[in-house]
């Protein structure tokens, strides 16, 4: 039973559910339960790189810092012992709470995503998606060819880049080649529509219609697809609990 | 399969119709579909398999039946359980990462029982000697081989006819001849048509040929195997030599050897070499470091960087492109945006930017794949005139016949430029087998 057995669309729900729910909590103690509870779940039940993870947290770790700065900095006025002052501001215990809340719950916000994104394969969620969710297999087939456009996409700007220095194009920097997109769209946008009407007539002479398809990679729902749902929802009560407390 | 009486298609909004008054029957066998670049070749095969009309809101007038049944009286993805197509661009055709997975896409497409797949796939692959393919990321394969996994796609689910869209347009000459024979000896249950501007590819491969002019059928007989066109060699005029030399490349994959030329003004140079060679990679670096280059990549479209023909030409200098424009003949066309203009218009306007930026060698990359004769024949000319002018003129090519327009010839294998050499390397099969390039005829 690990997170990347569980059904995505399942996953994606809970994981969806508990933001929501993480978003109606004006308390400090509701988002760092949830954030060293999710931790803790991801420990036991995936195997995560936490390399990776240590990667992807540094951003929003960034952001959250950013959150605590600002809010005990420019926060508004507010009642209240002060507990010291900063920069000539008087920072009273609820600014403290209140800097506190919204820092952690970016933080709970994003371990939550990446237990998702991290554990969840991109084509597996969109099978999920159809299968469970019946989504259409003209968007989830669409999602697909898109997978396999992107590389062909960025070889065919290299090219343009490439010509284009060829003519003349100043393109030393990175600014360059920023300013330079304008003028790339055009041709990128007209060889984007060409290849995707090719792909299209290929796919429907190969007989697909976006209906009466049968599915080979079937993905179920088990019963510890709820289990691990609960557990996660489980985790959210006891945080709720201890904040409301 | 196909049978139709006085047929004709138009295009909405087009007063003209793509195809006029076609009256074939199309028997159980092989067949070959020649005809010029915009003679209605393609259309005709998008209405075998159906994605025509409905795909393009096109005008069908006359009769048009499939399998003996009015092609209207077919659901949308009907007859394509019946009727298999492979298409000409190797790159956009899949929808899939894997070959396994590529391969169920089209069972999952007929509804074929979950537990019949793998059986069916392991059969294909088996059947095809394909089977090494099986798990491998169809980004990575050559275009050769995506060509044969196109191939085993349309063949999986078991059409009675498999219809060939100019495949071998973008495969050289060893790859493109290994091709055939893989698809004569696979294919032996299965009815094929193909279109092919340069049949002389598919030896005796065909049993009927059929040849398309401006939408009408020109010609309906059995295939009589015919050599391929002819190139002159260009008349050059050497003057002193230039030395050009490029320095070493190394890439992810593989690595370029530092090579040099001697270039003369008014020479025409092949280079010569297998698909992944290093042709195009050299190429771009001859460019990169020598200003009198002047590149004409494979889709000239990529140089463009304005919105209109006279701005393009007038892109980065101050002299004066009148005459430029009446010397290309593109003087109607100054006002029209360079990506609407054809194939033929977009390389003459290449030509003219790279002219008056000061570039005495143009250096062309692949100019000919994909092209039909009449702009095969352009192209020559073309050349010929820029030599004329005192121009040099550089190209990369697989095309052995257009190579002959050549004097002077260059051999790429393996990242290593060997050369140069005179028509007399055409008499050294063993020297052009090991290139990838073979020489006699079937």
């Amino acid at each position: 039973m690990t997170f990347h057995e569980m059904n995505p669309t399942i996953k994606f729900l809970t994981v969806t559910c508990l933001m929501f729910g993480l978003a109606f909590m004006y308390n400090p103690w509701t988002p760092l339960v949830v954030f060293f509870g999710t931790l803790v779940l991801q420990f036991i039940f995936s195997d995560v790189s936490w390399k990776r993870w240590g990667l992807f947290m540094i951003p929003f770790l960034l952001t959250a810092l950013g959150t605590l700065w600002t809010t005990l900095v420019f926060g508004r006025e507010a009642s209240g012992q002060v507990v010291f002052s900063l920069f000539g501001n008087d920072v009273t215990e609820e600014n403290v709470l209140w800097a506190a809340t919204l820092s952690l719950r970016v933080l709970a916000f994003t371990v939550l995503s990446l237990l998702f994104t991290l554990t969840t394969d991109p084509k597996r969620f969109v099978y999920s998606l159809m299968q469970q969710a019946r989504l259409s297999p003209n968007i989830a087939y669409s999602v697909f060819v898109g997978f396999r456009f992107f590389p062909i996409l960025k070889i065919e700007l290299m090219q343009l880049y490439e010509t284009h220095a060829l003519r003349g194009v100043r393109l030393d920097t990175r600014i360059d080649h920023v300013r330079h997109i304008p003028k790339l769209l055009i041709p990128l946008l007209a060889g984007a529509i060409r290849q995707a009407e090719r792909i299209a007539f290929s796919m429907e002479a190969r007989g697909f219609t976006g209906e009466h398809r049968s599915t080979y990679e079937v993905i179920p729902v088990t019963r510890n697809d709820f289990l691990l749902a609960s557990l996660l929802f489980t985790l959210f009560g006891v945080s709720v609990w201890i904040g409301v407390r | 399969m196909v049978e139709t009486e006085r047929l004709a298609f138009r295009f909405p909004g087009e007063e003209r119709d793509v195809l006029t008054d076609i009256t074939l029957r199309l028997k159980d066998g092989r067949t070959l579909i020649t005809g010029a670049s915009g003679s209605g070749k393609s259309t005709l095969f998008a209405l075998f398999n159906r994605l025509y009309p409905d795909n393009c809101d096109g005008i069908v007038t006359g009769r048009l039946h499939l399998f003996g049944r009015s092609y209207a009286t077919y659901r949308p993805g009907e007859v394509n359980r019946r009727v298999g197509t492979v298409f000409q661009d190797p790159d956009s055709q899949f929808v899939m990462q894997t070959v396994e997975e590529e391969l169920i896409f089209t069972l999952e497409n007929f509804s074929v029982a979950r537990s019949e797949m793998m059986d069916r796939v392991s059969a294909i692959l088996h059947e095809l000697h394909l089977s090494d393919y099986r798990h491998r990321t169809i980004h990575d394969l050559s275009g050769g081989e995506k060509q044969q996994i196109a191939v085993a796609c349309a063949l999986i689910g078991c059409p009675e006819w498999l219809l060939l869209d100019e495949p071998l347009s973008h495969l050289d000459p060893a790859t493109a001849r290994r091709f055939v024979r893989w698809l004569d000896k696979s294919a032996r249950n299965v009815n094929i048509v193909v279109i092919e501007h340069r049949p002389y590819m598919w030896g005796d491969f065909f049993d009927r040929h059929l040849e398309l002019v401006n939408g009408r059928i020109a010609g309906d007989g059995s295939f009589v195997v015919q050599p391929d066109y002819t190139f002159t060699p260009i008349e050059t005029t050497r003057g002193t030599n230039i030395l050009f030399q490029i320095p070493k490349v190394n890439h992810k994959k593989f690595q370029l050897a530092a090579s040099k030329i001697a270039v003369g003004p008014g020479d025409v140079i092949a280079i010569l070499g297998r698909n992944g060679s290093g042709k195009s990679t050299w190429l771009k670096s001859l460019a990169r470091h020598h200003r009198e280059v002047g590149l004409v990549p494979q889709s000239p479209a990529h140089l463009f960087v304005t919105s209109d023909v006279s701005r393009e030409l007038a892109y980065g200098h101050n002299r004066s492109i009148e005459d430029m424009l009446a010397r290309l003949g593109l003087e109607r066309l100054r006002d029209a945006h360079p990506l609407s203009l054809s194939h033929g218009q977009k390389r003459r306007l290449a030509i003219g930017v790279m002219l008056l930026s000061g570039k005495q060698l143009l250096a062309f990359d692949e100019p000919t794949a994909g092209q039909d004769e009449a702009s095969l024949r352009a192209l020559h000319a073309l050349m010929a005139e820029r030599v004329r002018a005192g121009q040099t003129v550089l190209f990369v090519t697989h095309d052995l016949s257009f190579a002959r327009a050549a004097s002077t010839y260059y051999l790429m294998g393996d990242g290593n430029l060997s050369g140069p050499y005179d028509a007399s390397i055409w008499d050294d099969s063993d020297l052009l087998r090991a290139h990838g390039l073979l020489t006699e005829a079937f």
